[in-house]
């Protein structure tokens, strides 16, 4: 197929409609690096982070028609379902040393910190001083959830904190990044 | 109100919902109550865009990956050339070559019984094309995906070497406008021709030396499609009405004809 990079991901799927592999392909040079890179902090394992990326681009080949361009983007698709396999893994995993030790390096953070290579630091910028700017507690209790694969429940019981205060947390903590990465233009496809 | 109780319930959950971050028996009442709620889905929508924009990470691909997911996607039908001219089995009664479009479907392939004579008689021809059990459903929605990508057709319009022709009754009635693109690619837009009663549908063919050779089912309410002609040697384009489902081969005259 011809100009590929030029196509749309709408259209790029609607091609993988069409046993396009080629447009499987482009997708994955797009957007295979944020679902890796997701599903690699969130396991904290690279094969784990392997085994999502794959079924996420395979359900991709086999139900393009799941992709609602006009629900979302192409690459939050890709991101909630790499985060939604993540989870399953880390919470079915008997691995709870690891995830004993991860929250052991969180919680002697200082603060919130990237400490890997990132490809697109403009968006980078803007997530962290997003995040940086949020209320403490909104920031651990998204964090704990999102990173950490943690339920709400466990999040509270980590912080010790009621129930219904860390979901309304994370609800309004959600849309104050909303709110303050709108402040900032987007560049998307 | 208790609606409202509840309701409030289902809103406190959503930014949780969003972020994978509750229990399956909670999740699976909210995956319910999205179904017939559509502010709470544009919440969860707009939720789950910022915990996409939070999995910013861009890790290095281990480089084996793709090839990896690459060998596991399910065989797709080949796609160069892009009709695939099958010569028919010895016989003294030339069979029809039949082609087989590369357009998938979204239903599973049903393979149809319908026996033209002179197809059955070429018995290695094997129509994979024709997984046409289609549902208006599934069909719409491939041209909904198709509208919001008007500017595919837009682009072809830009394209050198493009054509555009008129799909006429037999009367010179208008009814559809065919966009054709060098490499191969078609699109039909802006058809009037009438909505169909259930049990029906509308297929578009491409006569290819002398046969005619299906490209497609356009459905009972036929709007935009899309469809390919590769390289084929395509002398005419016609649609006739058939049964839901499609047929391997034309049951009736077309409706409308595009000769080209």
């Amino acid at each position: 197929m011809e100009a590929l990079g030029e196509l749309s991901d709408a259209q790029l799927v609607v091609a993988v409609g069409r046993y396009r592999k080629e447009a499987l392909a482009e997708i994955y040079r797009r957007h295979a690096g944020a679902v890796y890179g997701l599903a690699r902090r969130v396991t904290g394992d690279a094969a784990e982070a392997e085994d999502v990326s794959q079924e996420v681009f395979l359900r991709l080949w086999n139900q393009p028609d799941r992709f609602d361009p006009a629900r979302g983007t192409l690459r939050t698709f890709l991101l909630t379902q790499s985060h939604s396999r993540a989870v399953e893994l880390v919470r079915s995993r008997s691995a709870r040393a690891r995830r004993e030790e991860r929250e052991a390096r969180l919680t002697a953070a200082a603060g919130y910190d990237l400490d890997r290579e990132i490809s697109d630091l403009a968006v980078a910028q803007q997530i962290t001083d997003a995040m940086a700017s949020l209320p403490a507690d909104e920031r651990r209790a998204i964090e704990l959830a999102y990173y950490h694969g943690h339920t709400y429940r466990e999040v509270a019981s980590l912080l010790d904190q009621p129930e219904g205060t860390v979901k309304s947390r994370i609800r309004s903590g959600l849309s104050r990044l909303r709110r303050s990465l709108a402040q900032v233009q987007e560049v998307g496809r | 109100m208790t609606g409202q109780l509840d309701h409030r319930r289902f809103q406190e959950l959503l930014g949780v919902f969003a972020l994978h971050a509750l229990d399956d028996d909670e999740r699976a009442a909210v995956e319910r109550h999205l179904e017939e709620c559509p502010r709470c889905r544009q919440e969860v929508d707009a939720h789950r865009e910022i915990a996409a924009a939070l999995g910013h990470d861009i890790e290095p691909l281990p480089p084996h990956l793709w090839d990896r997911i690459n060998s596991v996607l399910p065989d797709a039908p080949p796609r160069s050339p892009e009709l695939t001219v099958v010569p028919a089995a010895a016989g003294s009664h030339p069979a029809p070559s039949v082609l087989r479009p590369t357009r998938r479907h979204r239903m599973r392939a049903a393979t149809t019984t319908v026996a033209v004579a002179a197809v059955a008689a070429a018995a290695a021809v094997v129509v994979l094309g024709l997984s046409l059990a289609h549902t208006d459903a599934q069909l719409s929605r491939s041209q909904q995906a198709l509208g919001t990508s008007r500017s595919v057709v837009q682009k072809a319009l830009a394209t050198p070497g493009h054509r555009v022709v008129s799909l006429r009754t037999g009367d010179g009635i208008h009814v559809a406008t065919v966009v054709l693109v060098p490499d191969g690619h078609g699109y039909m837009l802006d058809s009037t021709m009438p909505a169909l009663a259930g049990g029906r549908t509308y297929q578009l063919w491409a006569v290819v030396n002398g046969t005619p050779i299906s490209l497609g089912l356009l459905g009972r309410h036929p709007a935009v499609a899309a469809f390919t002609v590769g390289s084929a040697k395509v002398t005419e384009l016609a649609v006739t009405i058939e049964p839901a489902g499609g047929v391997q081969a034309p049951t009736v005259s077309p409706v409308a004809t595009a000769p080209l």
